[in-house]
């Protein structure tokens, strides 16, 4: 499938008049682009919010409950929200994680939010640390992982790709201020260019081949590998939270009296809670079993079920972690065996 | 004083005689001060006896892997000191468990919690309300990772009671009532027993001020009930000339 996405250009100060517009509309825009921590600037929980309700209940008698739904809606949502100013490497992860959630049982939590929400991207200028979305996002996915793409033409104005056609759809008539200019492409290829070629922080000096990666992951399933490279590990969730593909929950009924709430939150295989039989017995006992766990999902398991790495390379288990436990170092660790699967 | 050499060779010739198994220590991995452990001659090297790491290695000492391992040695801080020493009186480690090779260069700690005191004055002087949602505005953050539990080596439940579904005790939602309630309930149970080294703080992703909440309630609890004694045991002695106050 060949992308057609068009260019433009606009300028700061008209952007912002587009967005007071809209607010005033009662469209939300939500700005990621100022500082805010690693953690905040995922736009995951936007989608999969850390706690979402499912529905309300009520016991009327004993063993009869009122359920009222809520957001079961199949209907397709009109867009109203606008999230500017996300990284590719998340937008890109809303791409892996789609298919979970759309496939199938449809999961309406999900899905209704991203059909109701354009998500409009800024190129990095640069690699953070321990960034390595150059090494997992392939090349033709990157400029086309949001519907809109954003970077800085000059100081006044920012160049856009527009990769479909719904940002036109909820700017209306603002959308004249986009002005078409498909010279622009040249400059996003080279901001990529730039981006792909620049040298990688200090931390990665080896990433290994994907194939290889997930064969090697799978041979070694019983051995003690993973428990030697995760040693450091706390068993708290900060990698998994934070991260833009993970994607685990847990429903959990909460009530107060007669009146509850059923709620959909975040888990983590982390946890030794996560796999903990009701008779007691824990499968995976040891937090190297745990890593384990989440490398072979984000390597192998995703990758035989959705054809897709449910990883994409933003660096924030390694960055958050308060224990230094980095995937990074263990790839390079294991970096003879790996080359040689 | 014993140079970093010196101690070295001590762990080395501890290895030798087979009297550890495992050294837990801080290394400098790329200028990320972090724990390491070491099980091998050969890797030795690796210990840095820099200090800095924003971590309390004695948290370690409650994972089931790393008890196999006991007798073990550990380089330590007066921080882990402190958190060894409530271990062993909690009796959740033996003496003889864990050998401790002190480290020369002593974290200073003076510095952030001087800064924090502030802090904490300026909490004292608010009403109750500002106090309230000033900690709302902090805990609406919390993801409900439990970095800060993990991170605690006083938080070693087997089965903590965040996790018990049973009933519920403490909503796992990560909305605001859930969060107060997890927070609080992580806070109360380390009631007079928190050594203040900061690792819940620093592993917080949110950048929750724990440590503000902890070290406030140490300084409720040492001036209700004196400031702790290392034969007693605040959370389960008593006598009837404690202060009562509280009960309504």
């Amino acid at each position: 499938m060949t992308i057609t996405a068009s260019f433009y250009k606009i300028t700061k100060s008209s952007l912002a008049t587009l967005f007071a517009e809209q607010k005033q509309k009662g469209n939300t825009i939500i700005d990621l682009s100022g500082n805010g921590s690693d953690l905040s600037k995922s736009c995951k929980a936007l989608f999969f919010p850390a706690t979402e309700k499912v529905l309300e209940y009520k016991i009327v008698d004993k063993g009869v409950a009122e359920v009222k739904p809520d957001n079961f809606n199949d209907e397709t949502k009109a867009v109203n929200r606008f999230i500017f100013g996300a990284n590719i490497c998340d937008a890109y992860a809303l791409k892996v994680v789609g298919p979970v959630f759309g496939e199938g049982p449809v999961d309406r939590f999900f899905i209704n939010k991203r059909e109701a929400t354009i998500v409009a991207a800024i190129l990095c200028d640069n690699k953070k640390n321990a960034c390595f979305c150059d090494q997992i996002i392939p090349r033709s996915d990157y400029s086309n992982a949001a519907d809109l793409v954003f970077t800085e033409f000059d100081e006044n104005s920012w160049a856009v790709r527009s990769n479909n056609n719904r940002s036109i759809d909820f700017f209306g008539n603002g959308f004249l201020h986009f002005i078409e200019d498909n010279t622009l492409k040249e400059l996003f290829d080279k901001k990529e260019e730039k981006l792909f070629n620049s040298e990688n922080p200090e931390e990665i000096n080896y990433f290994p081949k994907l194939e290889a990666l997930k064969k090697f992951i799978e041979k070694n399933f019983n051995s003690e590998i993973f428990n030697d490279a995760s040693m450091n590990c706390i068993g708290c969730a900060t990698c998994t939270y934070s991260c833009p593909t993970c994607h685990c929950f847990d429903i959990v009924d909460e009530k107060k009296y007669y009146n509850g709430e059923r709620r959909k939150n975040w888990d983590s295989c982390a946890f030794s809670l996560f796999t903990l039989h009701a008779s007691g017995h824990n499968p995976r006992e040891y937090q190297g079993q745990r890593w384990r766990q989440r490398l072979l999902h984000k390597f192998s398991i995703y990758k035989d079920r959705f054809d897709k790495i449910a990883c994409v390379g933003c660096g924030r288990c390694i960055r958050l972690c308060p224990a230094g436990v980095n995937m990074l170092e263990m790839f390079e660790k294991w970096k003879i065996s790996i080359d040689h699967m | 004083m014993k140079t970093i050499e010196q101690q070295k060779a001590e762990i080395v010739h501890l290895f030798e005689q087979k009297k550890i198994s495992m050294v837990v220590a801080f290394e400098n991995y790329r200028g990320i001060v972090r724990p390491v452990f070491v099980k091998d001659i050969k890797d030795v090297e690796k210990i840095s006896f820099d200090m800095s790491g924003k971590q309390n290695l004695a948290t370690y000492l409650k994972r089931a892997e790393i008890k196999k391992q006991f007798p073990l040695a550990m380089v330590v801080r007066p921080t882990e000191k402190s958190s060894i020493a409530l271990l062993i009186k909690e009796n959740q480690l033996k003496v003889e468990d864990v050998l401790l090779i002190e480290s020369m260069v002593s974290q200073d700690q003076i510095e952030w919690k001087k800064a924090q005191d502030i802090e904490i004055d300026r909490l004292w002087k608010m009403s109750f309300s500002e106090r309230m949602d000033f900690w709302k505005k902090n805990f609406q953050n919390c993801i409900r990772c439990y970095a800060c539990r993990q991170s605690c080596p006083h938080c070693y439940c087997q089965y903590c009671k965040a996790d018990k579904n049973q009933p519920t005790w403490v909503e796992r939602s990560a909305h605001l009532q859930g969060n107060f309630s997890w927070n609080f309930l992580r806070a109360f149970h380390q009631a007079g027993r928190c050594i203040e080294c900061g690792a819940c703080e620093n592993a917080c992703p949110a950048n929750i001020p724990l440590m503000l909440l902890n070290r406030m309630q140490n300084k409720i609890t040492a001036e209700s009930f004196g400031e702790s004694d290392p034969k007693k045991y605040l959370l389960s002695d008593w006598s009837k000339d404690d202060d009562n106050s509280f009960f309504l």
